[in-house]
């Protein structure tokens, strides 16, 4: 015993100084250079308080990400009431298409729907002047395309909060209500909304944080149609550079953020409407009768248009020799997209190596450091774990434009700051939680006798480690590993404040590919993105489906 | 007041029948019980009263009221039913006070401010929860939640009660307490009263009469008393209370007693007649039903002490005769002690069918 309290020291020790160097300082970096900036005291608060345009991005940021949570309720609540609690036929696949646009990167999406719906080149309108027309029907270049790509994407957070809610809702609770005399309408507006509201409330704000915090959709679209939020107005900045400008935005964005995700806990952490009784219960399914027909394809047509057509048209493209091939004619179509983004270009092929090495190192070290920051937060009582915890999560919560000045401002001065390493670097620091939170999960599930009853039998610590805790939290350490690994892969947001000119990512290249107006081989690249991302989900399902809910 | 007709109820859910051909006549203002082991399909035959579920085949009737009947086309919805519900988890609303959910069957009936208030206030006086009205029920314990649960049913003075294993989630001695209080309302009230639970003593002790279920038929309806004195079957006889099962040599059935011959002819006993006489029988002898003699004595057989159990008041063995093993339980004036050889008197019995 005397052996295992110096190991834990030595990793106390050790985590905490982690930590501290590669959350704590960049954040308090954060906040000392918005007082004490290159140009003195208070200067990017000035410019907060003088600037118009400041209040015209804020606005424009909180304006896009409030009528994008309205319509993700709008869609999300009845979706998830007739996934759970309806007989609508296929429902499994509804849940799966509803889901899919979510596991692609939000450019993938934007870029996806650009292809779709741009103007001139677009399908969309091509078909519409094919028909005689002329003009564009539609343009994703404006505000209420940002509103509906950002939409489709992030009503997913509703949908799976409330389908949740729904799903763990105590049957009995509609039948007493029944049994009381309410019919099945009454019975919904007096027992069932009132006990899911806190659910919808938690998904809208986790809609609208998502909304607030978005790079790669308002950089994609946004930017051409002059609609500029917070996040892309944070890169502009960098790239004069103006640092402090930079900064004061990336404190605005933290208040906006922040104040959400407080809401959101305090209103979910509320324990009087938990309704969670322990035991499996059925829900009970109501009977959509002679309108399920039409329910059913209704609902199959929406997402249809919102998760096949999109993605599916995007491969399509991917193979277009240029954006004005006409599309009757067999030899419009090449493989030289994807032979030049995989194999010929300089820039996508070192993205490609880039990411995939900054994917495999951030993601180990994260599954690693995050099962020792697990172990202490769950088995120990060492001082400060609640700290060290709650750190590890901050990165996370934070939009990532965030995290990327904040890493800049700590570490511009530093040696790794030009070179490859800062980008596995600041994988590590904002994918941590990802690590610790499903390590404690496994963690969590492993009752504390399991291990007494090893040392008992006469194992020491790091023999009952090795026997019974590694294989009991092994699914969960490589579900961990996958769950950092394919956001890392294709992570936008993050590197493109942070890149070192050499040192491109795939995120980064098919955003300047976008840039540069070489769309045919953007979409080349977002194609094999996407196919290596929806791979990636279905492993995981496997995975995680094997191990049931442990940990996740 | 009415009481509630089953007639041949069927129930499958997919290729499972859950309730098979259940017929069951229950009395206006009648306790009745549907006891159980788990997935027998009582709770089923009570969700097809209440109209929570719709019965595959058969009819129910609520007083003269036909309410559900396939071949008829008939099914009144469970809120048109007027029938009261606890149910196991008591499915208080937590978003609601405890007086919102008493006064919601009223509200839904536009039932008067006043009046809704007057009653809701008996209700709650009722299940002794006054002064708790505005609470929520995070703030109770299971024992109030369930109270609060009684109350909403009681408060729309419903013809029939069904209470779905309401007292499993409470504690031994709150459980006791609730078995009294709500025999007590019933019989204040008149309410025809459906209960559905596995605990026999619960059964025992609240019922008028009990329909003993299993794999979806009903074995055997009949008062506490004949349940356990005159089981239809072994399944009821087994279920109810313990049991030794003994294979007799010879039996005389006359009308109002049999006389059964075990073990080789040594030991004969008069017992109760089977309620049904077709059909192989055998011979149900309750542990308690047996005395340990130290000396043979004419009608006794001998056997060994296999085990032997002191329980307080009384003390409980495990005897061997003639390779059977036999469960006895005596009042704890003497003690065998094990290996020892005591002589079995068996002094009542009850012959049941084998089978259904």
């Amino acid at each position: 015993m005397e052996r295992r309290m110096t190991f834990t020291q030595v990793m106390w020790l050790f985590s905490l100084v982690v930590l501290l160097v590669t959350i704590a300082y960049p954040l308090v970096m954060l906040i000392y250079k918005s007082l004490f900036g290159e140009r003195g005291f208070g200067y990017a608060y000035k410019v907060i308080l003088s600037d118009p345009n400041t209040w015209v991005y804020t606005l424009n940021t909180l304006k896009l990400a409030v009528v994008v949570t309205f319509f993700a309720v709008l869609i999300g609540v009845p979706l998830a009431f007739l996934v759970v609690r309806t007989d609508l036929p296929g429902r499994k696949i509804v849940r799966f298409l509803a889901v899919l646009p979510f596991i692609l990167p939000p450019y993938v999406s934007a870029i996806a729907w650009i292809q779709l719906a741009a103007p001139y080149v677009g399908y969309i309108n091509r078909i519409w002047q094919a028909l005689g027309h002329s003009g564009n029907l539609v343009n994703i270049y404006s505000f209420p395309g940002l509103v509906l790509v950002m939409t489709l994407k992030f009503y997913v957070y509703v949908f799976l909060t409330v389908a949740a809610a729904l799903e763990q809702m105590d049957p009995s609770l509609e039948e007493a209500a029944r049994m009381s005399g309410a019919n099945p309408f009454r019975v919904a507006k007096d027992v069932t909304i009132p006990l899911v509201t806190p659910s919808i409330a938690s998904g809208a704000l986790l809609a609208f944080v998502a909304a607030c915090a978005n790079f790669g959709i308002p950089a994609l679209i946004g930017d051409r149609a002059h609609y500029y939020v917070l996040t892309t107005r944070i890169y502009s900045a960098l790239s004069i550079p103006d640092l402090d400008k930079a900064t004061a935005y990336s404190l605005l964005l933290v208040v906006l953020t922040g104040v959400a995700l407080l809401i959101q806990k305090k209103s979910f952490g509320e324990k009087r409407y938990t309704t969670l009784t322990g035991k499996t219960v059925r829900p009970s399914v109501i009977a959509l009768g002679r309108h399920k027909g039409l329910i059913a394809v209704l609902v199959f047509i929406f997402l249809t248009l919102t998760s096949v057509i999109p993605l599916a048209s995007l491969f399509f493209s991917a193979f277009l020799k240029n954006l004005y091939s006409p599309l009757t004619s067999l030899s419009s179509f090449t493989l030289a997209n994807f032979k030049f983004v995989l194999l010929q270009d300089e820039t996508t092929t070192t993205a490609l190596r880039t990411s995939v090495s900054s994917a495999l190192i951030a993601s180990t070290v994260v599954t690693l450091f995050g099962a020792l920051l697990a172990y202490m937060i769950v088995k120990t009582n060492v001082k400060g774990r609640v700290f060290m915890d709650w750190l590890s999560s901050v990165p996370y919560a934070l939009p990532g434009t965030v995290v990327g000045v904040a890493i800049i401002l700590a570490f511009i001065k530093t040696p790794i700051f030009n070179t490859f390493w800062i980008i596995p670097f600041a994988y590590f620091v904002r994918y941590l939680s990802y690590g610790v939170r499903t390590t404690v999960g496994s963690l969590l599930q492993i009752d504390r006798t399991l291990e007494e009853a090893s040392l008992m039998c006469g194992a020491n610590w790091l023999t009952t480690m090795r026997n019974i805790v590694l294989p009991l939290i092994k699914p969960g350490l490589i579900a961990a590993w996958i769950l950092v690994f394919m956001p890392t892969l294709s992570e936008l947001t993050v590197s493109i404040i942070i890149y070192p000119p050499n040192h491109p990512t795939i995120g980064v290249a098919t955003y300047n590919l976008m840039e540069e107006g070489q769309y045919t081989a953007a979409y080349a690249l977002s194609a094999v993105v996407a196919l290596v991302v929806i791979f990636a989900q279905l492993l995981v399902n496997k995975i995680t489906g094997k191990m049931g809910a442990r940990g996740l | 007041m009415a009481g509630v007709r089953l007639v041949d109820l069927v129930k499958k859910f997919g290729n499972v029948v859950a309730v098979n051909h259940v017929s069951l006549d229950i009395k206006d203002g009648e306790f009745m019980t549907l006891l159980g082991p788990s997935g027998c399909g009582k709770t089923t035959t009570l969700r097809m009263i209440a109209g929570l579920e719709v019965p595959t085949e058969g009819e129910i009737y609520i007083g003269d009221r036909l309410v559900s009947s396939p071949s008829k086309g008939v099914f009144v919805p469970p809120e048109q039913r007027n029938i009261g519900m606890v149910f196991q988890n008591y499915a208080v609303w937590p978003h609601m006070t405890v007086f919102d959910n008493v006064a919601y069957p009223l509200k839904i009936r536009k039932v008067p401010k006043e009046e809704m208030r007057e009653r809701v206030m008996r209700a709650l006086e009722m299940v002794r929860l006054k002064g708790f009205e505005n609470r929520y029920p995070h703030q109770l314990s299971g024992g109030q939640q369930q109270r609060v649960a009684l109350a909403r049913a009681l408060v729309m003075e419903p013809e029939v009660m069904l209470l779905d294993e309401p007292l499993s989630n409470l504690d031994a001695k709150l459980r006791e307490e609730m078995r009294f209080e709500i025999k007590e309302l019933q019989k204040k009230l008149g309410v025809t009263i459906v209960y559905v639970t596995h605990d026999q003593a619960e059964a025992m002790a609240m019922s008028d009469r009990i329909a003993v279920m299993e794999s979806g038929v009903v074995h055997q309806v009949g008062s506490p008393w004949d349940i356990y004195k005159r089981p239809a079957d072994a399944f009821v006889a087994g279920f109810i209370g313990l049991a030794n099962f003994l294979k007799f040599d010879d039996v005389k059935i006359e009308d109002d007693r049999a006389e059964v011959t075990l073990f080789g002819g040594r030991v004969k006993v008069t017992c109760a007649p089977p309620l049904k006489k077709d059909g192989e029988l055998i011979f149900v002898v309750r542990p308690s039903e047996i005395d340990l003699l130290d000396k043979p004595e004419e009608n006794t057989v001998p056997g060994k002490v296999l085990r032997a159990t002191f329980l307080g008041d009384i003390i409980d063995y495990l005897v061997e005769v003639e390779g059977e093993k036999i469960r006895v339980q005596t009042k704890s004036t003497v003690m065998h002690r094990e290996g020892e050889i005591v002589h079995l008197k068996i002094t009542h019995g009850v012959l049941v069918r084998l089978t259904r």
